[in-house]
């Protein structure tokens, strides 16, 4: 038929609105407010530009999983801005610690994080002017123990191919 | 027995005590007033062989574990602790050992987050240190040349090659050296230091692209505020207002080959002399020391930095046994600063007291012509002269809460020099703004040519 069926033409942009819609709530679903980590491209040179800052060091990516007791979350920023960093852990949400900074002259903030054995989200909210966002990362901190397996793994499978142990690390967990 | 033989035995017993009286002459109490003194002087000053040692008597300003966390996390070993001491001898010999034993891999474009991707060791000194010229050259040291830290990333097996990373930050290169791994130490010191971690957490301003940094810094990170005890630094000489010439005597005399011969001068101002052959030493109520060596010569044998600083180390080691610790603070001296003249090298030496740095204000530089705790020149392979401040660190009953961040340090400085200037060093220190105050804790940041002092406490 010429020009096909008007409600299939209609049926399909809605069916393509509809899975768009549900492609991205997921990512909405797993922010805060206003979340762009999941957009965001992490340069070559290992930056997270997040847009209203830029994480330097301390986080590469949305979820991670480690065996680090600490990060230091270093970045850039406009003088003036307000960051805050809300730090807990699953389940554990009233036992925030919450640390605060301005940045100053250098453009620059730095934050020590203490990692606990379990799932941990860092918030960091980036406030200057009337512009606010907010940027959720999950760091999942593995017990050592895992570790000390993995390297023990390493030692007897030394002839065969090596195993890097943070992708090791990866395979366990997922 | 008979009178010939008798008299033989006597003529025999006269020949050894005057060779023993000779000797006495020559050597003894009298030794400046012979002519063969300078002769025996002379040779004593050349008995240092030189083989690897000059490389083993390095000693690095910090000791820097990289305990392998992402965005890097880092430990900067205290002077005084066990640990310094087990990386400073494991290290020292690795040094050697790939100096002249190592297998050169490659030269790099120094890429701090790269080689800072895996637990590691990192030696550093305030400044290059150059290898040439000190006669044991094979293609290894012809091909770093000169280095300022070095990195190791030990292996966890026995007899494996590990890498070991001499970095040149003044020209960016890194110069990539294999040995083989004849012992675990490095690696379970790191494992011990990354797992019962108790010190303070540094950052690595390479890592976390802190631009304004012209060198890797590593700088302290922390949310509860460290406390530090404060000090007062005391002449070591003066009891109650009064010189003890008894103890200075005895700092005194190691500095003469012959010091009962010494001859005693002093003047109105109390500054004391002790001069014997070419050798002067003066000491200044300010508690300064000085030694000068007056010897001349008329052949000028220029000697490498390595060479150089183990003649300087040598005699400042060898005089070091003369200071008695009264305060029962242990003090080091860390090489801080080296020059480059026509005759030789200059070399200045700075202290360590309660694992913190101790610096003095310009003023009290100009009040005591020292802009260093020690300086020694050496020329023609001899101490020509040897300066220091014989104060000693006392702790004092006060502790301070360190409550200005790093940042906030640099933001005042960016606020003092106005335009954004390059930080080549920067450090907690005791520093000492004039004498009549105590020494306290501040952040000190060089810039090529300058050095700021920010204070480290701030009252509420």
């Amino acid at each position: 038929m010429e020009g096909g069926n008007p409600m299939r033409k209609f049926l399909y942009i809605g069916i393509f609105a509809l899975v768009m819609f549900f492609s991205t709530a997921e990512v909405r679903a797993n922010s805060l407010e206003n979340d762009p980590v999941s957009s965001v491209n992490i340069e070559k040179s290992g930056i997270l530009d997040l847009d209203m800052i830029k994480i330097t060091a301390g986080i590469t990516k949305k979820h991670e999983v480690t065996f680090d007791r600490y990060r230091n979350i270093s970045g850039e920023a406009d003088k003036g801005m307000v960051i805050t960093f809300v730090v807990y852990q699953e389940g554990k949400k009233d036992n925030a610690k919450i640390y605060t900074q301005v940045v100053g002259a250098s453009g620059l903030f730095s934050q020590l994080i203490e990692l606990k054995e379990g799932n941990n989200y860092i918030i960091i909210v980036a406030k200057q002017y009337e512009q606010e966002k907010a940027f959720k990362f999950r760091i999942d901190c593995k017990d050592t123990t895992i570790k000390k397996e993995l390297e023990e793994i390493k030692i007897i499978n030394i002839l065969d191919t090596a195993v890097d142990g943070k992708n090791a690390l990866e395979t366990l967990v997922k | 027995m008979d009178k010939s033989r008798l008299k033989t035995l006597l003529l025999f017993a006269l020949i050894i005590i005057s060779c023993i009286q000779t000797g006495e002459l020559w050597f003894g109490n009298l030794s400046s007033r012979n002519f063969f003194y300078n002769l025996w002087a002379k040779n004593t000053s050349n008995i240092i062989k030189y083989s690897a040692e000059p490389i083993s008597a390095l000693q690095p300003a910090r000791i820097i574990i990289n305990l392998g966390f992402e965005g890097g996390v880092y430990n900067v070993l205290n002077r005084s602790s066990e640990e310094f001491k087990e990386a400073q001898e494991e290290m020292g010999d690795i040094l050697v050992r790939a100096l002249f034993e190592g297998r050169f891999i490659k030269e790099e474009s120094l890429d701090w987050r790269k080689i800072f991707s895996q637990k590691s060791i990192l030696y550093a000194f305030t400044d290059s240190i150059p290898l040439s010229g000190f006669g044991n050259e094979n293609s290894t040291i012809s091909n770093i040349g000169e280095f300022n830290q070095l990195l190791v990333i030990p292996d966890k097996n026995i007899n494996q090659e590990i890498n070991c990373y001499f970095i040149n930050e003044k020209s960016n290169k890194v110069y990539i050296v294999a040995i083989k791994q004849d012992q675990l130490n490095i690696y379970n010191l790191i494992n011990k230091i990354s797992e019962e971690s108790t010190g303070l957490i540094y950052n690595s301003t390479k890592q976390i692209m802190m631009n304004q940094f012209e060198n890797n810094v590593f700088l302290p990170a922390f949310n509860e505020f460290p406390s530090y005890q404060l000090i007062r630094m005391k002449n070591s000489l003066k009891e109650a207002g009064k010189l003890n010439e008894e103890k200075l005597d005895k700092l005194v005399n190691p500095l003469f080959i012959n010091p009962s011969l010494k001859r005693k001068q002093k003047i109105s101002d109390g500054t004391i002399f002790y001069i014997e052959g070419n050798v002067i030493v003066k000491y200044f109520p300010n508690g300064v020391l000085e030694y000068t060596s007056q010897t001349s010569s008329t052949v000028s044998t220029k000697t490498s930095f390595l060479e150089s600083y183990k003649i300087a180390k040598d005699f400042l080691d060898e005089h070091e046994k003369a200071f008695s610790n009264n305060s029962s603070l242990e003090t080091f001296l860390y090489l801080s600063e080296q020059k480059e003249t026509e005759k030789g090298w200059e070399f200045y030496f700075d202290y360590i007291i309660n694992d913190m740095p101790y610096i003095f204000s310009r003023e009290i530089a100009e009040e005591t012509g020292m802009n260093h705790a020690v300086k020694i020149i050496v020329e023609n392979k001899k101490v020509k002269q040897y300066k220091r401040l014989i104060w000693e660190g006392y702790l004092l009953d006060k502790e301070v809460d360190l409550n200005v961040s790093f940042l906030e340090a640099i933001n005042r400085f960016n606020f003092l020099v106005e335009e954004e200037a390059k930080i080549h060093d920067m450090y907690w220190a005791y520093y000492q703004e004039s004498l009549d105050k105590d020494p306290e804790i501040f952040w000190i940041i060089h810039t090529e040519d300058m050095i700021f002092p920010i204070k480290a406490t701030q009252e509420d």
